[in-house]
C-alpha cells in the first residue's frame, strides 16, 4: 500500500512539473500582441510633462527614477559618486535604481531576474535576447521604436535596415535595442614582436596589405629559422580568436565564431553547412600545417591567457592574439621584459574567401526593456521612459556625455570639433600617466552606457595608433555581407538546438584533433564527414533553408 | 624498542618524511607562490617569472588595495555575514541534531530522510529565486545570504552522529535528578560537545567566508555585498573574453589579484590553528557512529 501511494504521489508531482513546463508559453508571448499599442501622443505635445526630439534634451518636469540591471565591470567598479550620475540627473531629472550584478554573473542574474518576472524596467548589456523572447517577459520593442525619434534617425542616416534583421525573430518583431555604430570597427588580430620579424627579414607592413594564412605561416618559419626558437606563438584565449578569425577568410566558422556552422550562400540564397565543406578541409590543412611546422605552441589551446602572454612578454614567442586594449595595455604597463621590444598589431591574413573584414557588424550588444515596465508605468510613461532610453543611448548628446562627460570639465573641443581629454584624465591609451581615469573615477566610457555612435564618436576615442590599426583594415581588406537570421519559432528552436550541440561539440573536438595532428587530415576526412551527417548536419541546413524560405518574405529578400 | 631501530623500519621512517614534505610542499606551494605574487612587481609577475619569492619586492600592491575604502565595505560585510551567519547556522543545527538523535523518537524514521532528501535534491536556480526573493520577500536583505544555508545536512549528520555517540546514562541521570529537556540540552549535552561545535563553528564560518552565489544571486545593492564578491569578479573577470568590436578585457594587475586573495584569506586561515584540537577530535568522535 506504502509503495502504491507513493508511486501515485510522484506520478502526479510528474505530471504536473510536465505540465509546467510544457504550459509556460501559453500566457506567455503575450508581449508582441500587446507591445502593438495604440498609444498616441497628445496632439499638443507640450501638455506632456516631459521634453524630447531630435535635438532637444529630454528631460522630465518632475524627478523620476527607473530600475537597471548593471553589469559591473571590474577594471571600473560602480561607484555611488560618479559624476555621470549626476551628469544625466541635471540634464534629464533622471535617476536610476540600480542592481549591481557582476560582469562574470550577470547573464545569470539575467536569466533569473527575467524567468522570475521581476526583472529590472532596463536590462543593459544584452549580449543575447533570443532565450527570453518566448518567455513574454522581455518586450517586443520593434512595436515600440517609432517612439523613439533619435533612434529611428540613426536607423535612417546610416541605413542600419539590413543590420536590423539580425534580430529579427519567427514573430518579424525584435526584442534588443542593439548599441549602433555608424561604421564597424575593432576587433581581434594578432601582435607580433615587429623587431624580430624586420631582422628576419619580413616585413610585414608590405605583406599584410594582402597576406593570406599560408604566407603569414611563411613569415612564421622564416622567424623561427632566426631565433630558433621552440616556438613562435602561444596564443592566449585558447586559440579561439585566432582560429574564428581565420575561419572567416575560409568561408566557414570555428573558434568564438563557430555558431551553428552554417554559411550563406548569396548565389543560390541557400544556407550550407560550411563545417564539413572542401572549405573547412583546407582550413584545417593550414592550421595543421601551422602545428607540423613547430609554429604553434600546442599549449596553445589548453593554457590559461596569462600563461601564453607570459611567454610572449619574456620574449620566448613573438606572436599573441589580442584586441586593440590588450596592446595598450601591454605598451602602458611595461609589461615587455625586453626593453627594445617594438609591437605592432597586424592587419589579420586573408584566405581563399578574399580579404574580409572580420568585424562586420555595426550592431553591438544592446537593452532589453521588462515587461514589468509596461506593466507597472502603464502606455504614456513607458512611452516617456523610451524617449529617455532614446535620449542618453541614441542621440549625440547622450553618447558623447556618457562616453566623455561633462564639457568644460572632463574635456574640451578643439576649433575643429575634436575631442581633446583633459591632461589629467587617462582613458584608453590616452594620457598615459594621468593621475585619473575617465572610467574609473568619473564612470564615463564604461561598457554599460557608452558604446554605438557615430565614426566621429567611435573615433575620438582610438589613440592614433588605433586609428592607424583601423585604417589599414579599412584600407586592406573588404566588408562582407550578413548572413540573414534563422527565425525560427520555439519549437523549431528546440529541434535545432537538439542537433545543433552534439554537432557543433562534435565539430568543435575534431576541429582541434585536425590541428594537433590527432586525427590526419587526408585519412580521417570522410569519417568526419559522415559523422556530422549522422549527427545530423543535412537535416539541420535542411530546416534552416525551410525556415529562411518561409520567412524571406518578412525580410524582405 | 628494539624493532624501531631496524633497517627497515629508518628506511620507512626516510621514506614516510620524504613523502610527508612533499605533500606539505604541494599544499603549501599554491599559497606561498600568492603571498610570493603579492609582493612582486607588475612586469615580475605578467612575465610569469615569480615562482618561490618575491621578484622586484613592493608592497606598494598592498597600500593600493588597502586604500581602496570599498574593499573594507566588503570585508564587513563578510565579517557580519559570517558570524551572524555561523551563530544561526551552529544554533540551528544543534537543535535540529539533537531531537532527531534519539532513535525512541518514532518520527524520526520520517524526519531523517525528509532532510537528508535535500541533500541530492534542489529545486534549482529559479525556483530558488522566487522562493527566497518573490515569496519570502528577502530580496536585497542580509536574510536571503543567511537563511537559505542555514542548516548544511552534511553538517546535520556529522551533529547528530556526535549526540548519538554521547552516554545515554548521562542524560538519564539528569532525568532522575528532575531536569527538564531543554535543561540536559544545554546543561549536559552542549558542554559534552565543545568538539563539535567548535567544528560546525569552523565548517560553517569558512563556507560563509567564501560564500558568493548566494550574495549574488540576492543582494542588489553595492553596499551589501561581500568580499567574496569582489574577489570573483577580480579573480574570474581574468578569464572573461567579452567578443564584440567593443569588447573590454580585464586589466586588472596580477599582484593586486594575489594581494586581495591574501588579505581575503588571511584571517580564516589564522581560525584554524585555535580550534584545531577540537577539529579531528570532531570529526572523528562523529565519524564512528556513522
Amino acid at each position: 500500500m506504502k509503495r502504491k501511494l507513493m508511486a501515485l504521489t510522484l506520478a502526479t508531482a510528474m505530471v504536473v512539473t510536465l505540465g509546467a513546463c510544457g504550459g509556460g508559453d501559453s500566457s506567455g508571448g503575450g508581449s508582441g500582441e500587446s507591445g502593438a499599442s495604440g498609444y498616441e501622443d497628445p496632439a499638443d505635445l507640450s501638455e506632456l510633462d516631459y521634453e524630447f526630439g531630435v535635438d532637444t534634451t529630454f528631460h522630465s518636469d518632475e524627478p523620476v527614477s527607473y530600475s537597471l540591471l548593471f553589469s559591473d565591470h571590474e577594471n571600473y567598479p560602480y561607484k555611488e559618486d560618479w559624476r555621470i550620475w549626476s551628469a544625466i540627473e541635471e540634464k534629464t531629472n533622471v535617476t536610476f535604481d540600480i542592481n549591481l550584478v557582476n560582469r562574470v554573473d550577470y547573464d545569470d542574474k539575467t536569466s533569473a531576474t527575467i524567468n522570475a518576472g521581476s526583472a529590472p524596467y532596463i536590462i543593459s548589456k544584452a549580449y543575447t535576447e533570443t532565450p527570453y523572447v518566448d518567455g513574454g517577459q522581455i518586450v517586443a520593442i520593434s512595436d515600440w521604436v517609432q517612439y523613439m525619434p533619435n533612434y529611428m534617425k540613426a536607423v535612417e542616416d546610416w541605413g542600419m535596415e539590413e543590420d536590423l534583421r539580425q534580430l529579427y525573430q519567427s514573430d518579424g518583431k525584435y526584442y534588443k535595442l542593439p548599441g549602433m555604430w555608424e561604421k564597424a570597427a575593432g576587433g581581434y588580430s594578432m601582435v607580433i614582436r615587429k623587431d624580430i620579424f624586420d631582422a628576419a627579414g619580413v616585413d610585414v607592413t608590405e605583406l599584410e596589405k594582402n597576406w593570406t594564412w599560408d604566407e603569414f605561416i611563411d613569415a612564421l618559419i622564416k622567424v623561427k629559422e632566426y631565433t630558433g626558437a621552440d616556438y613562435v606563438w602561444s596564443d592566449q584565449f585558447q586559440g579561439q580568436s585566432s582560429i574564428s578569425i581565420s575561419a572567416v577568410q575560409y568561408g566557414v566558422t570555428a573558434g568564438w565564431g563557430v555558431g551553428n556552422g552554417l554559411y550563406f550562400d548569396w548565389d543560390s540564397s541557400k544556407f550550407t553547412f560550411a563545417d564539413s565543406s572542401d572549405s573547412y578541409k583546407e582550413f584545417v590543412t593550414m592550421w595543421n600545417r601551422m602545428f607540423e611546422e613547430g609554429l604553434l605552441d600546442p599549449e596553445s589551446f589548453t593554457q590559461d591567457n596569462e600563461q601564453g602572454a607570459a611567454k610572449f612578454y619574456r620574449g620566448e614567442t613573438y606572436v599573441l592574439s589580442a584586441n586593440y586594449q590588450n596592446v595598450a595595455d601591454m605598451m602602458s604597463a611595461e609589461r615587455m621584459q625586453d626593453p627594445n621590444a617594438e609591437l605592432y598589431f597586424v592587419v589579420y591574413p586573408g584566405g581563399p574567401e578574399g580579404h574580409l573584414q572580420v568585424e562586420s557588424s555595426r550592431l553591438e550588444c544592446g537593452l532589453m526593456i521588462s515587461q514589468n515596465a509596461l506593466d507597472e508605468l502603464g502606455e504614456e510613461e513607458f512611452v516617456k521612459m523610451l524617449r529617455f532610453v532614446d535620449w542618453l543611448w541614441y542621440s549625440e548628446e547622450g553618447q558623447t556625455l556618457c562616453q566623455w562627460g561633462v564639457e568644460g570639465e572632463t574635456y574640451e573641443l578643439d576649433d575643429e570639433g575634436n575631442v581633446v581629454l583633459n591632461s589629467d584624465i587617462y582613458y584608453n591609451g590616452i594620457n598615459p600617466g594621468a593621475s585619473k581615469q575617465l572610467n574609473v573615477d568619473y564612470g564615463f566610457g564604461g561598457g554599460v552606457f557608452s558604446y554605438g555612435g557615430s565614426e566621429w564618436l567611435r573615433f575620438s576615442k582610438f589613440t592614433d595608433a588605433e586609428k592607424d590599426w583601423n585604417e589599414r583594415i579599412y584600407a586592406n581588406t573588404e566588408t562582407r555581407k550578413l548572413a540573414p537570421p534563422i527565425m525560427a519559432d520555439e519549437m523549431q528552436k528546440e529541434e535545432m538546438n537538439l542537433i545543433q550541440t552534439p554537432l557543433i561539440d562534435y565539430v568543435n573536438a575534431s576541429c582541434l584533433q585536425f590541428i594537433s595532428g590527432d586525427l590526419d587530415v587526408e585519412a580521417d576526412w570522410d569519417s568526419y564527414v559522415s559523422q556530422c551527417e549522422s549527427k545530423g548536419s543535412t537535416k539541420f541546413v535542411d530546416m534552416a533553408n525551410e525556415i529562411f524560405e518561409d520567412t524571406k518574405d518578412i525580410l524582405g529578400m | 624498542m628494539l624493532q624501531y631501530k631496524t633497517k627497515g623500519y629508518r628506511a620507512f621512517q626516510v621514506v614516510n618524511t620524504l613523502i610527508m614534505l612533499f605533500v606539505i610542499f604541494i599544499t603549501l606551494y599554491p599559497i606561498i607562490y600568492l603571498v610570493a605574487q603579492s609582493f612582486s612587481s607588475e612586469a615580475a609577475v605578467s612575465a610569469g617569472k615569480v615562482t618561490f619569492y618575491p621578484i622586484g619586492f613592493t608592497t606598494a600592491t598592498y597600500k593600493y588595495v588597502l586604500e581602496n575604502g570599498d574593499f573594507f565595505r566588503y570585508y564587513w560585510n563578510t565579517i557580519v555575514y559570517s558570524v551572524v551567519g555561523t551563530a544561526l547556522s551552529v544554533t540551528l543545527t544543534a537543535l535540529l541534531a539533537y531531537p532527531l538523535s534519539k532513535t525512541k523518537l518514532r518520527l524520526n524514521k520520517v524526519l531523517i530522510p525528509f532532510v537528508v532528501f535535500t541533500m541530492y535534491f534542489a529545486g534549482g536556480m529559479i525556483p530558488n529565486y522566487v522562493l527566497v526573493t518573490q515569496w519570502l520577500g528577502l530580496s536585497d536583505s542580509m536574510w536571503a545570504v543567511i537563511l537559505p544555508p542555514a542548516i548544511s545536512t552534511f553538517n546535520f549528520l556529522l551533529m547528530k552522529s556526535f549526540f548519538a555517540g554521547l552516554p545515554e546514562e548521562l542524560e538519564e541521570a539528569a532525568s532522575i535528578d528532575g531536569m527538564g529537556t531543554y535543561g540536559i540540552f544545554l546543561k549536559i549535552v552542549l558542554p559534552l560537545s565543545k568538539a563539535i561545535i567548535a567544528t560546525m563553528t569552523l565548517f560553517y564560518i569558512v563556507g560563509m567566508w567564501n560564500e558568493w552565489f548566494g550574495p549574488f544571486m540576492y543582494l542588489n545593492t553595492p553596499s551589501k555585498m561581500p568580499v567574496a564578491l569582489y574577489v570573483r569578479a577580480l579573480v574570474e573577470g581574468a578569464n572573461q573574453v567579452d567578443v564584440g568590436s567593443a569588447a573590454e578585457t580585464s586589466n586588472i594587475q596580477s599582484t593586486i589579484k594575489s594581494a586581495t586573495m591574501v588579505l581575503t584569506t588571511l584571517p580564516i586561515v589564522c581560525v584554524y590553528p585555535f580550534v584545531q584540537k577540537y577539529f579531528v577530535q570532531g570529526m572523528t568522535m562523529g565519524a564512528v557512529k556513522g
